[in-house]
């Protein structure tokens, strides 16, 4: 059992799919910083994925700051880590990649897709930070609470 | 040094020749997963790498032995499961392993009791009373104890269910250690490879079409699925012998090319397939590959396009 999900897709790097569910679950604090983070070992068996695999995953996690090598002790989450702003886009672009490309080929606009999106945000998290001005961010609000964001959707599901 | 170097090797039974003109290299360390459909040549190449064949012509090196010429030392370092794998019924398995373990100098008692719990076997079982799963498991158990340098398996995740296969896969991550060894490994189990194996070898008809570590597979091998504007428009003629596994019904129409840039394809695609609407690529998966170099460059009729 991984302190992370993922879910690897079939025609796709499985290491790139790794290290961005890693990253994500980092930068999210899912992973706490200072929280354990799997060995090689563990890696490649809880996945099933190659060694070599699992030891470029864990090689590129500490090139970019994620993860912290002591030796005798293990690999951790690095402490004190912030991610800019740019960081935390740069992981969604997969999914907008996606939104974008699927909005396109059901013959939607900008615009509609804009529409949804800001109507979707309010929806979970209220109008006040969904109409935060565009562009400036550089230093948005922290992320609302997990268990905010939960309740929300929580509701919306009861709903 | 190669763990596995084959050159120019042909096999013949008879008047059918199994292997052709076979050349190819595992590199050391190497986690190779070797594919092809049934009767390309797999289990004749494994026996002739263990020595239990005798090439016509060509040469076959294992950890740099010819194959022909192994000695009983070098065979203590290579591990081989067959496809169907016979263990000696009538023993148990603490009676089978006390009669492999002397015969190996290497072989490690505390691994082979570690793999036993790991694998959930009684070791006082009759082998004859194992199911098919637990069969498997004590000959992945009596292969992996002697800590070989090179392991050969003939498909062993066939007939075996989910949670087996997991097992094994997890059996042979436990104890490659860190120490490089080599496995070669023969499966029509796709999935199980594709995130396993860090070397791929596609085998037909007694040649090998591709061998290349899987990184680079993985970024050549595309898959496009396009949709035509018009649903009647010709393949025939129009369609390079390189698109493989050319599937088509109606408009739409999908194949898989070897191509590592991605972002000239649509315009090769549309340079060939002026009907096409809309283009989409993506990375293939090795099953996609496997079922299109198995199909080959083999054609729908223009028919199809009717269906």
């Amino acid at each position: 059992m991984l302190p992370f999900a993922v879910q690897i897709r079939p025609g796709e790097s499985p290491y790139r799919q790794i290290v961005y569910a890693a990253t994500k679950s980092i930068v999210s604090g899912d992973l706490a910083p200072g929280a354990a983070f799997p060995s090689v070992r563990e890696l490649s068996q809880a996945l099933k994925i190659n060694p070599n695999t699992a030891q470029k995953v864990v090689a590129e996690l500490v090139r970019t700051g994620m993860l912290e090598v002591y030796p005798g002790v293990g690999t951790v989450v690095a402490a004190g880590r912030r991610a800019s702003a740019g960081e935390r886009r740069s992981l969604l672009s997969d999914d907008v990649e996606q939104l974008v490309v699927d909005a396109r080929r059901l013959g939607l606009n900008e615009a509609d897709v804009l529409t949804a999106v800001s109507a979707r945000w309010a929806e979970l998290f209220g109008r006040e930070v969904g109409v935060r001005a565009p562009g400036r961010a550089s230093e948005p609000p922290p992320p609302p609470s997990r268990a905010h964001s939960r309740h929300a959707v929580g509701e919306r599901r009861r709903a | 040094m190669a763990a596995i170097e084959v050159e120019r090797l042909t096999y013949r039974y008879g008047s059918v020749t199994a292997l052709r003109d076979l050349d190819f290299t595992v590199p050391d360390g190497a986690l190779y997963a070797l594919l092809g459909p049934n009767g390309s040549g797999k289990t004749t190449l494994l026996q002739i790498l263990t020595g239990l064949r005798r090439a016509r012509s060509g040469r076959a090196a294992v950890l740099g032995i010819d194959s022909a010429a192994l000695s009983w030392r070098d065979r203590q370092r290579i591990g081989y499961i067959a496809e169907g794998q016979s263990l000696p019924g009538w023993m148990r398995l603490d009676q089978l392993e006390a009669y492999l373990a002397p015969l190996y100098e290497t072989w490690d008692t505390a691994l082979a009791d570690d793999l036993r719990a790991r694998f959930g076997l009684d070791p006082s079982r009759r082998i004859s009373t194992l199911s098919r799963g637990e069969h498997m498991k004590a000959a992945l158990l009596c292969a992996l104890a002697p800590r070989p340098r090179l392991l050969l398996m003939d498909e062993p995740f066939t007939g075996m269910d989910a949670v087996v296969k997991d097992d094994l896969v997890r059996g042979l991550l436990e104890s490659s250690g860190e120490e490089g060894w080599t496995i070669l490994l023969c499966s029509h189990d796709i999935g199980e490879l594709e995130l396993l194996a860090d070397w791929v070898g596609f085998l037909d008809a007694g040649a090998m079409r591709v061998s290349e570590p899987m990184d680079a597979f993985r970024e050549r091998f595309k898959r496009v699925d396009v949709v035509l504007a018009d649903p009647a428009y010709p393949l025939n003629g129009n369609v390079p012998d390189s698109w493989l596994g050319l599937e088509r019904a109606g408009a739409r129409v999908s194949f898989v090319l070897s191509h590592p840039e991605d972002g000239s394809i649509r315009r090769l695609v549309s340079a060939h397939l002026a009907a096409a609407s809309r283009i989409d690529v993506r990375g293939a998966s090795l099953r996609e590959v496997f079922v299109a170099l198995a199909r080959g460059s083999s054609r729908p009729t223009d028919e199809d396009a009717a269906v």
